[in-house]
């Protein structure tokens, strides 16, 4: 007999008007590690707010632990225990590990803080998982897979029976991944639930029990490990697969100019040290960030914000400051809400693309109209009369990319592109890192999965702190134990 | 004016009383804490009229305006087509006389004549063309014996099975069933229907071995799975060129059943999908405005049946993926004899 641990019986949610869920359904029993996959993501970050909240419903019924935590008919607004661990840590800064996992929990009564025994009471939990992380060390100093393993080892002290894991993938590289699931699976063995959110069926596959579609709100099917490979699940990205599959032989008979535009030389930052790497003319260069820190020392080089500790950087042969570099173009993760500037029309939002290399573009009507006239084949019609409040998130992107196609920068940075996009918003990035790509630049994608990144690339490199690791060439992806169904095509 | 706020409405004046006199007491709050820091007035007595005007505030919105929206919310669902209970409006009742009005209400829409109709419309449906069921016994019973003399085994078989069918679907009266008895008359339809698809059509029966005796002794609505499996069939595999596999998965938890009836068929789009799974979660509108049933009967007639038997919590709900099958998801609560 399986035992309930959550269960939404068909929720329909309302956010300002707006239908986040519709007929929800789904239920997470005791000791599973369920997976999701979001096929539309509209509506998620509605459901994972209604897990942990209990907000008013406009039908169903929430269900937690066999207990009614939430119903249309009355809701008590509490909070369940429901853990949330995402992309973005939610430990105290500033605070030890063994701080974070004790002290701030409800219920922590001592009025001493006695630091030798918290550390005592740490350790088996350590030693349970066979991770080793001082309970003194400070979390900003931790490793993006130590924070995930503090923030699950938190959820689990605290006696939290479903722990929700959304998009860790994106923070956690391939080797860590398989740690954390080794990890999940200790814990769904002594009871607790856990909800895996991926866009990768791949990682689903590989540790959950079974898996629900969810597209726009509703979830669409419910399949078990053996269903899972079944043509039905796999409908879902085959087309992304198809796209994938016929565009790399498109850029596999691109041919390879050595001219470099973007060069970082001896670059040291706050962990990484001595980083050196070349970007060459039109070729398409993922950076694997093997730790979070060190793609965070990285995006201080690129952005301007910190001055590197030593080391420079160059486009085309010259040192600049990124701030002020038209040939160097920086598209920041999640684009579409950091990118887009609110308050400004769309037209003006195109235009800034364009404002260094034209100085006086803004009280330039004939030139605006221009490019006006010139983007409404990629952008549509439509988007300048919408106020960029009101643009979709495809829309959004389109409007980000197109910017940086305007700009004609030598070499586009995209950091993390992939992040928080559904699939078929992927399939939509993909092509549009593709179109800069076929006009010439130098794309350099900085990730730290690289299911998606892979699929474009000319050349790979891993960093490490202490600089490149590894690097392969196009020709040896082959040998790189990538979990994506087409990269059979480069064995 | 909206028409909802419009005073010809006993609630609406209501308020707008509770708020005047609220006003009252706010502006005789702000003047007492005015003339205080004149010093005109006591500090004393300024503190008791904020004091007053405070706790006016908090009683009329935790005693009356809150629950009256509730009571409100309540209704309105109600007449959407969700099926309330009475004891909801448990705390929220505007008079003895509405509590009244509200469990006649309950007592009509749960009165067995009520859940008898459904059965019947079940039965119904099971037999499109009902004739005189001893009339038909007799004669598939002497297309048995004709079948038999004439060495035609099949044939004979074939009729047992219908006449099996039918006397199951006619003659057993009462509402709950064993899911062994039910699961036989799957099979027994099952049966049938593989006379006229052959090796086209597979059923699959999956469950948890430690669970099964608990699982087939648990008590649901006659004719529940049946009409599902006959949609699956018609709707779903019917229309495909290949095999066509039908799966029926039981799960026990603490306190539920949850049967799952999928196919590989030809699944559905997303719309037709909401508009079935809105239609399941709002059978109410049926009962309550006399709505016609177009399309899915079978299946909203399952779900009436099994909302009026143990509340709106149980019931259908149908997963579907295009080109690629359908799963309807029945949830019962488990309980045996």
């Amino acid at each position: 007999m399986r035992q309930e641990v959550f269960r939404m019986e068909r929720v329909t949610y309302l956010d300002k008007g707006s239908k986040q869920l519709e007929d929800f359904n789904l239920q997470i029993y005791r000791g599973e590690i369920m997976g999701m996959v979001p096929i539309r993501a509209h509506g998620l970050q509605a459901f994972l707010q209604l897990m942990q909240t209990n907000m008013p419903l406009y039908d169903g019924h929430v269900y937690y632990c066999g207990e009614r935590v939430n119903s249309w008919k009355s809701t008590r607004r509490s909070v369940n225990r429901i853990g949330v661990i995402d992309a973005h840590s939610r430990l105290v800064e500033h605070m030890t590990v063994s701080d974070n996992i004790f002290v701030l929990r409800q219920g922590f009564r001592q009025n001493l803080i006695k630091n030798r025994l918290l550390q005592r009471q740490l350790a088996p939990f350590m030693e349970d998982i066979g991770v080793h992380i001082p309970a003194d060390a400070y979390v900003d100093r931790l490793s993006a897979f130590e924070r995930v393993t503090v923030e699950l080892l938190r959820a689990v002290v605290a006696g939290y029976r479903l722990i929700v894991l959304h998009e860790i993938g994106t923070v956690i590289n391939g080797s860590e991944l398989g740690k954390l699931y080794e990890i999940m699976h200790h814990y769904a063995g002594q009871g607790f639930s856990f909800l895996y959110v991926s866009l990768h069926l791949e990682e689903i596959m590989e540790v959950c029990d079974r898996v629900a579609l969810f597209s726009s709100g509703r979830i669409q099917k419910v399949a078990g490990r053996a269903e899972m490979k079944s043509e039905i699940v796999q409908s879902y990205t085959i087309e992304f697969d198809k796209m994938i599959r016929y565009h790399m032989g498109r850029r596999s008979a691109a041919g390879k100019n050595k001219k470099a535009v973007l060069s970082l030389s001896h670059i040291s930052g706050e962990v990484l040290t001595d980083f050196t790497m070349e970007v060459y003319e039109g070729e398409c260069l993922v950076v694997q960030n093997l730790d979070e820190q060190v793609l965070r020392d990285i995006l201080s080089v690129l952005y301007g914000d910190r001055k590197p500790r030593e080391g420079k950087l160059c486009v085309g042969g010259r040192p600049i400051r990124p701030a002020s570099c038209r040939d160097l173009a920086l598209i920041s993760a999640d684009p579409t809400r950091t990118m887009v500037f609110q308050g400004m029309s769309c037209l003006d939002n195109l235009c800034m693309g364009l404002s260094r290399r034209v100085p006086g573009i803004w009280k330039n009507t004939r030139m605006k109209n221009s490019v006006k006239r010139e983007y409404a084949e990629i952008l549509g019609e439509d988007v300048f009369v919408t106020p960029v409040e009101a643009l979709g998130d495809r829309q959004r992107y389109q409007l980000v990319y197109t910017r940086v196609l305007l700009q004609k920068p030598k070499v586009v940075v995209c950091v993390q592109p992939f992040r928080g996009a559904d699939l078929a918003h992927r399939v939509f990035i993909w092509k549009m890192m593709e179109m800069l790509l076929d006009r010439g630049m130098a794309v350099v994608i900085l990730t730290i999965n690289l299911a998606d990144s892979m699929s474009l690339a000319d050349r790979l490199i891993r960093v490490g702190k202490e600089g490149i690791v590894q690097e392969v060439e196009k020709e040896a992806f082959g040998s790189l134990s990538i979990a994506a169904p087409w990269m059979d095509l480069y064995r | 004016m909206r028409e909802e706020y419009r005073l010809k409405y006993i609630s609406n004046r209501i308020f707008l009383i509770a708020v005047i006199i609220f006003l009252y007491f706010a502006e005789e709050a702000v003047r007492n804490v005015l003339l205080e820091l004149r010093g005109e007035e006591t500090m004393f007595r300024a503190c008791i009229h904020v004091l007053i005007a405070l706790l006016y505030f908090l009683v009329v919105w935790f005693g009356v305006v809150l629950p009256y929206r509730r009571s409100e919310l309540l209704v309105r669902r109600f007449l959407e087509g969700y099926l309330t209970e009475s004891r909801d409006f448990a705390e929220v009742f505007q008079s003895p006389s509405m509590k009244r009005q509200m469990d006649e209400i309950e007592k009509i829409l749960r009165s067995p004549k009520m859940i008898d109709l459904n059965k019947r419309q079940a039965q119904y449906l099971a037999l499109q063309n009902q004739i005189n069921p001893h009339f038909l016994y007799n004669t598939l019973e002497s297309i048995r014996g004709e079948a038999l003399i004439a060495g035609l085994s099949g044939v004979a078989d074939m009729t047992e099975a219908l006449a099996k069918f039918f006397r199951y679907t006619i003659t057993n009266v009462e509402n709950l069933v064993t899911v062994q008895d039910e699961l036989d008359n799957c099979e027994t339809y099952f049966l049938i229907q593989k006379y006229r698809f052959g090796e086209r059509l597979q059923l699959h029966v999956d469950y948890d071995s430690e669970d099964w005796e608990d699982i087939m002794g648990c008590r649901i609505p006659k004719l529940t799975l049946q009409p599902i499996l006959e949609n699956s069939i018609i709707h779903g595999t019917e229309l495909k060129v290949d095999t066509g596999n039908l799966r029926i998965q039981f799960e026990r938890t603490q306190d539920r059943l949850l049967i799952r009836i999928s196919d590989d068929g030809v699944g559905m789009d997303e719309e037709t999908l909401a508009k079935l799974n809105r239609k399941l979660g709002r059978d109410g509108n049926e009962l309550i405005h006399g709505e016609e049933r177009k399309g899915g009967i079978a299946l909203a007639n399952v779900n009436s049946r099994i909302h009026l038997l143990f509340g709106e919590e149980y019931g259908l709900h149908v997963y579907s993926v295009p080109q690629k099958g359908t799963d309807v998801e029945v949830t019962i609560p488990f309980q045996m004899d």
